[in-house]
């Protein structure tokens, strides 16, 4: 009999073998075209820091350069008629902090701050158009009310965003003749800001920019720094300032006294290269980027070091050329889902780098359950 | 009569060098980083981390098992390693700090990628390749060996990094830091066969 | 006096020289001087550079176009702005490509190509201090290509498979890219040319342009391999149209395609000629200067295609049936096939098939079909003087009157001059040897030049001109009253024997008539041929369709008549009035030869039986 007779029957006959036929090609051909819509897992061992056989406190979860390689972006249908890509893309990130479920990135080559909503995949930029366009912004401070503070080397000056994206003020530390601001902390209600031209950290009140005073001279003794690229605060209130030529990183208390010092120039364990931005997890931990190194240095709130994040090269977990760190205490369901069941994450952190294939890696920080316990904690 | 042509010989070729003496060297250059308050004077710390005979006396408290004897970096002493004659400078290099290079599409190229990297896209502007290994077999590149011989362009490891035309040693005093002059566009042209 | 050479006097030379080699090495002169390199080249715009045009004080070579590090986001480390015009673009009716804006490496060259960009203007210079050049743009000339290119060769096309499959005188984009570099998918570029980096070839070439090879590489013109204008070996120099163009190389062989194209700026924009009118592409050599023949002087007579008549009107593409009345001499040759004729060969008739001169030609067939390539030479005639509406009017009033030409020589006509086709009619007994029945004649065996090499001259072969009206290649008079001559009827007298013809070997009152009345053969007989439809076999044969200048129409019995009627071998009537006189139905018979072909016939009857 023909192919159309054969076909026929298959539609229309009730005998069990027909009927057993039909049903398992209209089962086949679900399963097949229904497996063409999944996209294909990319199942690589997770990077656990430090590696085996040791305890793990870092695990690596994934590197990205567009946002919608971190959470998943769903496409309106205006933006699949319009055939654009609907994720927004980070060139050449040099700065990052992480406030309030967004993720604000400094890119070097868009000249622009990303403002990324982790929840929602809400994006902007921040300093594109017009009276705000920024030159080369290399760092980022958001204070309790939502409000950006950008450190314009290219402007020579700091540019303070409203929450709406409109700028507030512009600023500049009087009688100054060169200033290039690098790192940006907010201690209470004021903003506190590294110059490498003059080597000081001036402190602006906040809600209006009124200068309220710097501290700082060049040198090499405690107290003093050269090139201070990286500031924070943390919780106690207390200022950390990472001195990149003196290889160390200082901790200044409310009147601006240095009271610790950790990390020295060399080029072993507890030394430090070129440190760059700092950040202070909620436990006290201090994250330290040092591109010299290709790693994030991680020291106690005593200034013990605990271990180094990250690595050269192009692997999975590396971080090639790290210049910036921001911790996030809670991100979304979508990336929390993502950490290994073996690893019970604390929170989470930030790393950007100027170079390497993906910029932007994200480590949780917590602890590896079920190894055995061979440390201090 | 003849000391006298000797002479004027010899004044000769010293005026025409001396006119780039002054700028020769780090001190001074741009890459002198060097402050009185901080360093005393020391003019290499800027870029290269001491080397530390001793290993650490700790371990890392949650790495106990590290090997202390490793070392990270680019120290003085150190052989330079592949990619360092990249790393080191866009430590800097990167805008912040100093000039911004490596901009635009060719910053994730020094990682050790063999192609060339020249790439229609990207927002801003874009840089020489750096990183990827000396296309030797192109003809439209002098061959290798000949690159060498001349002595100025270097090529680590038989790749072109940042140190391959810069020398932030400055020892030629060249605007650029430039490892040779680029007169009539000659260091160019030590490697493109144009 | 010999000076002693001292040992110190020997020591400070060495010394000094020595010093003077390192301290050129030092300055890094030393690897560029080969002529393949940009370095002293036109495109060297150095303050040291040859050229007029170059900075002041700027020593990098370089510079001008690229820079290392924050060049633009343009391959390679590009250094200029890009242009912003809006190029007007090469348009033609032949041309298969679909020709856009130009794009990419194109617009790299136009940056200063198009006199739009400052030369000094780079990118890693800041805007308010350019390079400072001996020329702030490119000035004008040749190489200043202005933004509009329909005036030079076409770029911002993609040259696919698909276009070679449109235009078969196209190599395949395959070869074409083995030595000429494309786009990305396809597209010719500017760059695909030239390198501007490398001047050995003269203009930034890739390939040589002597001989045309670097044309070649893409065009494949038919027939052009052995064509004369691909091989002669004639000397370009002494050109009449316009000496100062100037031409390359020094021979027509290797100008190749620059004899009549100019890749850059062209005077005649569509298909880049170098002459604005169509025919001075062709007369620049063909003028007794560079080829052998002057047809220009042909051209120039009383009676001839006239060329200058029309500029611009001319298209290849044009359907001869319905187009405007023109005339240039791409309309009968092919300048990329036409080849030489074989050393010697010059009288005879120049026989049917189309002649060396005329290869590659298009045509309109016997049957009124238009084609590609003739095959016989009067099938490029038919292009206008056949169906065409441009075809010329009439010249002589006639009994039948038809201007199309093709209707006038079917072969199933009453009567025709045998050129699509032989006649046997075996009663044409004037033809001289080695002419006989059966032979076939050309248009151009009577419409030639009067001093052609055909005719005994020594001008060009071809119905260019002549002194003859109309362009005939002897003389003919067709005004009633001629005296007989030789000379009067030269044009007929060359295939039709004249003693033949005047000892009544056909019509037995020829002599009568010619001689006696002075009446001329035109006043009978028609050129061409009567049409079918317009004559039958009874009263339009041997070409007889008379002048209405002077053969009348007589008052009949049955009304007013003009007519012929063929009653058999050398036998007819005539119904006219002509000098006064009444013909009604007057008969004629026999003729010299009559009598000689019945007695023959008898005998050949005879011994068949």
């Amino acid at each position: 009999m023909t192919e159309a007779d054969l076909f026929v029957r298959l539609l229309t006959s009730s005998a069990p073998r027909w009927v057993a036929a039909k049903w398992g090609l209209i089962a086949a051909s679900v399963i097949l075209m229904g497996s063409g819509c999944v996209a294909p897992k990319i199942t690589a061992d997770p990077v656990y820091y430090p590696s085996a056989p040791a305890v793990a406190h870092a695990v690596h979860i994934k590197s990205f350069n567009r946002l919608d390689e971190l959470i998943p972006l769903r496409p309106t249908l205006a933006d699949v008629l319009r055939g654009q890509s609907i994720s927004p893309e980070v060139a050449k990130p040099a700065g990052i902090a992480h406030v309030a479920g967004h993720l604000y990135i400094c890119d070097t080559d868009m000249n622009a701050i990303h403002d990324w909503d982790l929840a929602t995949g809400a994006a902007r930029q921040l300093g594109t158009d017009g009276d705000a366009r920024l030159s080369k912004p290399v760092a980022v401070a958001v204070d309790g009310d939502g409000n950006p503070y950008v450190a314009d080397t290219g402007r020579s000056e700091v540019v303070a965003f409203g929450d709406d994206g409109r700028v507030r003020f512009r600023l500049r530390p009087p009688e100054r003749k060169t200033y290039r601001p690098t790192a940006l902390a907010i201690r209470g209600s004021v903003l506190q800001v590294t110059d490498i031209a003059s080597h000081k950290v001036d402190a602006f009140a906040t809600e209006d920019g009124r200068h309220l005073g710097s501290f700082g001279e060049v040198g090499s003794a405690l107290g003093q720094f050269y090139f201070p690229m990286g500031l924070a605060a943390d919780a106690t209130g207390r200022l950390l300032l990472s001195d990149m030529m003196n290889g160390r990183v200082q901790v200044f208390d409310g009147e601006n006294h240095a009271v610790l010092s950790m990390g020295q120039p060399g080029d072993r364990y507890g030394d430090m290269g070129k440190p760059r931005q700092l950040a202070v997890g909620p436990d006290g931990v201090i994250f330290v980027a040092d591109p010299e190194f290709g790693r994030v240095h991680l020291f106690d709130n005593q200034g013990r070091l605990l271990m180094l994040l990250g690595g050269d090269g192009e692997q999975i977990g590396s971080t090639p050329m790290p210049v910036g760190v921001a911790v996030a205490t809670e991100l979304p369901e979508s990336i929390s889902s993502l950490v290994p069941a073996d690893f019970r994450a604390d929170y989470y952190l930030f790393v950007c780098n100027t170079v390497g294939v993906r910029r932007i890696s994200l480590f949780a920080i917590g602890r590896q359950v079920g190894g055995e316990a061979r440390d201090d904690e | 009569m003849n000391l006298l042509i000797f002479l004027i010989a010899v004044a000769g070729t010293v005026a025409s060098a001396v006119s780039g003496w002054a700028m020769m060297g780090i001190e001074g250059s741009r890459h002198d980083l060097s402050n009185m308050a901080w360093s005393n004077g020391d003019t290499c710390g800027a870029c290269h981390s001491p080397h530390n005979e001793a290993p650490p006396k700790a371990a890392p408290l949650w790495n106990a098992s590290a090997d202390l004897s490793r070392t990270f970096g680019t120290a003085i002493g150190d052989p330079v390693a592949p990619g360092s004659g990249t790393r080191t400078c866009i430590r800097c290099h990167d805008g912040t700090i100093a000039l911004d290079t490596i901009a635009g599409v060719n910053r994730d190229r020094f990682v050790n990628k063999q192609h060339l990297g020249l790439f229609k896209t990207g927002h801003g502007r874009t840089d020489h390749p750096v990183g990827m290994k000396y296309p030797q077999f192109d003809k439209g590149f002098r061959p290798m060996n000949s690159v060498l011989a001349q002595g100025e362009v270097h090529l680590p490891d038989g790749r072109v990094e940042c140190i391959s035309c810069h020398d932030p040693h400055n020892q030629s005093g060249l605007p650029g830091m430039l490892v040779m002059s680029n007169y009539r566009s000659s260091l160019c042209l030590t490697c493109h066969r144009k | 006096m010999m000076r002693k050479w001292t040992s110190i006097g020997s020591l400070s030379f060495v010394v000094s020289i020595s010093m003077s080699a390192v301290l050129g090495v030092m300055m890094g002169i030393a690897p560029a001087f080969a002529d393949e390199s940009i370095v002293n080249s036109k495109h060297d715009l150095s303050a040291r550079g040859p050229g007029p045009i170059r900075a002041v004080q700027e020593t990098e070579v370089c510079i001008f176009c690229h820079t290392p590090h924050n060049a633009a986001p343009q391959t390679p480390l590009w250094n200029r702005e890009s242009p912003r015009l809006h190029y007007r673009i090469y348009e033609s009716s032949t041309t298969d490509a679909r020709i856009d804006q130009p794009s990419g490496p194109s617009k790299m060259c136009l940056s200063c190509h198009d006199g739009s960009l400052a030369l000094g203007n780079v990118l890693s210079r800041p805007q308010s201090h350019p390079i400072v050049m001996t020329a702030r743009t490119i000035p004008p000339g040749t190489s200043d290509l202005t933004n509009d290119l329909s005036d030079d060769h076409p770029i911002g096309f993609r040259y696919d498979r698909a276009l070679f499959n449109r235009d078969r005188q196209l190599r395949a984009p395959e070869v074409v890219s083995r030595e000429l570099p494309l786009g990305a998918h396809g597209e010719m570029h500017c760059t695909t040319c030239h390198d501007p980096h490398n001047n050995e070839l003269g203009s930034f070439l890739r390939e040589t342009d002597q001989m045309s090879v670097i044309c070649m590489s893409c065009h494949d013109m038919d027939g052009w391999e052995h064509s004369s204008h691909a091989l002669s070996r004639k000397r370009t120099t002494g050109r009449t149209v316009d000496p100062r163009e100037r031409l390359k190389y020094q021979t027509v062989g290797d100008n190749g395609c620059l004899n009549c194209h100019k890749i850059h700026s062209a005077s005649h924009r569509e298909r880049l000629l170098r002459f604005q009118r169509e025919e001075n592409n062709c007369l620049n050599c063909h003028s007794g200067a560079v080829a052998s023949f002057n047809v220009a002087a042909d051209i120039g007579k009383r009676s001839g295609h006239d060329t200058r008549f029309r500029t611009g009107v001319h298209d290849p593409t044009e359907r001869t049936f319905n187009m405007r009345r023109h005339v240039e001499c791409v309309d009968c040759h092919n300048p990329h096939s036409v080849r030489h004729n074989p050393v010697g060969s010059v009288g005879g008739s120049l026989g049917q098939l189309v002649r060396n001169e005329n290869l590659n030609v298009s045509g309109v067939t016997i049957n009124g079909l238009a084609i590609p390539k003739a095959q016989f030479g009067y099938e490029i005639c038919f292009k206008c003087h056949g169906d065409s509406v441009a075809r010329p009017r009439l010249s002589t009033q006639r009994q039948v009157n038809q201007t199309n030409a093709r209707l006038e020589f079917q072969l199933s006509n009453p009567s025709f001059h045998p050129v699509a086709g032989p006649r046997r009619n075996f009663d044409v007994v004037s033809l001289i040897s080695p002419l006989r029945v059966g032979s076939v004649m050309t248009c151009t065996d009577c419409h030639n030049s009067d001093n052609s090499r055909f005719a005994g001259g020594s001008g060009p072969n071809g119905p260019h001109g002549s002194i003859f009206e109309p362009l005939l290649v002897q003389n003919y008079d067709r005004d009633d009253f001629t005296v007989e001559s030789a000379q009067a009827y030269a044009l007929c007298y060359s295939c039709h024997d004249r003693n033949s013809i005047l000892n009544n070997e056909s019509f037995s009152l020829h002599q009568f008539h010619i001689v006696g009345e002075r009446a001329t053969c035109s006043t009978c007989h028609d050129p061409h041929g009567v049409a079918r439809g317009q004559g039958t076999n009874s009263s339009h044969t041997s070409l007889i369709n008379f002048d209405l200048r002077i053969v009348q129409p007589v008052n009949a019995p049955e009304g007013r008549r003009i007519e012929y009627r063929d009653t058999g071998r050398f036998s007819g009537s005539c119904t006219l009035t002509c000098h006064g006189k009444d013909h009604i139905n007057l008969p004629y018979a026999g003729g010299g030869a009559a009598k000689m072909i019945n007695a023959g016939r008898g005998l050949f009857q005879g011994a068949r039986r």
